[in-house]
């Protein structure tokens, strides 16, 4: 057998050695939803909640350090101008990683991170508060949450 | 602790994730040489929706925080003591929707002043996409509030122009370590050589008093000005007593192209590490 061939096989299915050129991709994966909810009264999704909260997706190469910044309303706008408060607590964000043994670990949104990469994909899950007031106008209330990841 | 993996698997294998909104992009750092002008990325939509994508050229460059975490130093209006690159380098196109699984190349061009000087010039490329309006869940017409945020995501990677013969290589000193639970915190200065940025790879080996390493940490570093980043080794479950922590910086990058990446000699340094 051509001593290549097992190289080559590898490199087929993907597990030969790492590109030169490395490549980042984020993604978003799924919205943060709040769904309906009751005038006067706040509603809470954790960033554990398995269908509502807000989940990204990164992917870079393993060992690299990233930095996670995430940019967040302070409310969402709605019907005719109207806005309803959203706030994001200090353990509304979780990270974790995909490798064997990653933990997921909790983090406070509103300050940026920096990761040093032990999986080469990453998922951030964000959740929050928002506080409809007691008269709010019926609608659709929306805002857009913005990931960014730099790399050094 | 298992309760927390227990959880992130929970969280990994949930049914019905919706199809992912976001962009790839390679490489993740661009290297034009003057004599070309030119440099591309690609990007790809591994989505089953269209992504919209921008483009943007900014000046920034990273440097550490007072803790040690790398963040980037932007100046709106670099004046002309900052090796700013991001007044003449354009990309094309700056706007696409990219379709399901589609790809397209978007080029960069420098367009330097005529009597630019040899040197490396800075900048980064802001790469913004967003997915196409995500419904916000419930009935529409029930008179009811419903509420929902949509995701953007942005990936900030480095452009660095580079004009004539050019070296880099770094100095390093002041390594110091302290014990942060079941790490070790480690820190060092490291300032910049020559006339490009060090793009390298910091590799730490811990070892006890037989001279067996124990414990290691290899991190990619860009030292563009200077830096006092901060590594962490695992030392949980080491005995108390006397180590030899040994820092090398080296320039063997494997996620950077071979022919990019500026050679300097390794730089060695080593510390004595009292665990308690």
């Amino acid at each position: 057998m051509n001593r290549h061939f097992p190289v080559l096989l590898l490199g087929m299915l993907g597990l030969g050695p790492r590109p030169a050129t490395a490549q980042l991709q984020v993604s978003g994966i799924r919205n943060l939803a709040f769904g309906t909810v009751i005038a006067g009264i706040p509603t809470t999704v954790t960033p554990t909640d398995p269908s509502r909260s807000g989940q990204f997706e990164f992917i870079a190469p393993t060992n690299s350090t990233v930095r996670l910044d995430l940019t967040l309303p302070t409310a969402l706008q709605g019907p005719s101008a109207a806005t309803m408060p959203i706030n994001f607590g200090s353990s509304d964000g979780l990270i974790v990683g995909t490798a064997p043994g990653s933990v997921p670990t909790r983090f406070n949104p509103k300050s940026n991170r920096t990761y040093k990469l032990t999986s080469a994909r990453n998922e951030v899950f964000l959740g929050g508060t928002v506080s409809p007031a007691i008269n709010q106008p019926a609608g659709s209330y929306s805002a857009t949450v913005t990931l960014t990841v730099t790399i050094q | 602790m298992t309760r927390a993996i227990l959880l992130g698997l929970a969280l990994l294998s949930l049914p019905g994730r919706l199809p992912a909104q976001g962009v790839l992009v390679a490489p993740h750092d661009v290297i034009i040489d003057h004599r070309t002008r030119s440099g591309s990325i690609i990007l790809y939509n591994p989505g089953n929706q269209p992504a919209e994508v921008s483009i943007g050229v900014f000046f920034g460059y990273p440097v550490s925080d007072s803790s040690g975490f790398f963040m980037l130093r932007t100046v709106e209006q670099p004046d002309s003591t900052l090796p700013s690159a991001a007044g003449w380098v354009q990309a094309f196109p700056r706007r696409m929707i990219l379709g399901p699984r589609e790809r397209q190349t978007v080029r960069l061009l420098g367009r330097p002043p005529a009597n630019l000087r040899d040197g490396e010039y800075w900048a980064r490329l802001a790469i913004t996409a967003r997915g196409g309006t995500l419904p916000v869940t419930g009935a529409p017409d029930s008179g009811s509030v419903q509420v929902g945020l949509s995701l953007e995501v942005r990936t900030l990677i480095p452009i660095q122009y580079r004009k004539g013969e050019l070296t880099t290589g770094v100095e390093t000193s002041d390594w110091r370590a302290t014990r942060v639970g079941d790490s070790l915190e480690v820190r060092g200065k490291l300032v910049r050589t020559g006339t490009a940025a060090y793009l390298g790879v910091v590799r730490g080996a811990l070892a006890d008093s037989t001279g067996r390493t124990v414990a290691s940490f290899s991190s990619p570093t860009a030292v563009y000005l200077n830096m006092e980043p901060r590594y962490t080794v695992p030392v949980a479950g080491l005995p108390a007593g006397r180590y030899v922590l040994r820092v090398e910086l080296a320039t063997d990058r494997d996620d950077l192209a071979p022919e990019l990446v500026l050679r300097a000699p390794p730089v060695r340094d080593s510390l004595e590490v009292r665990l308690p």
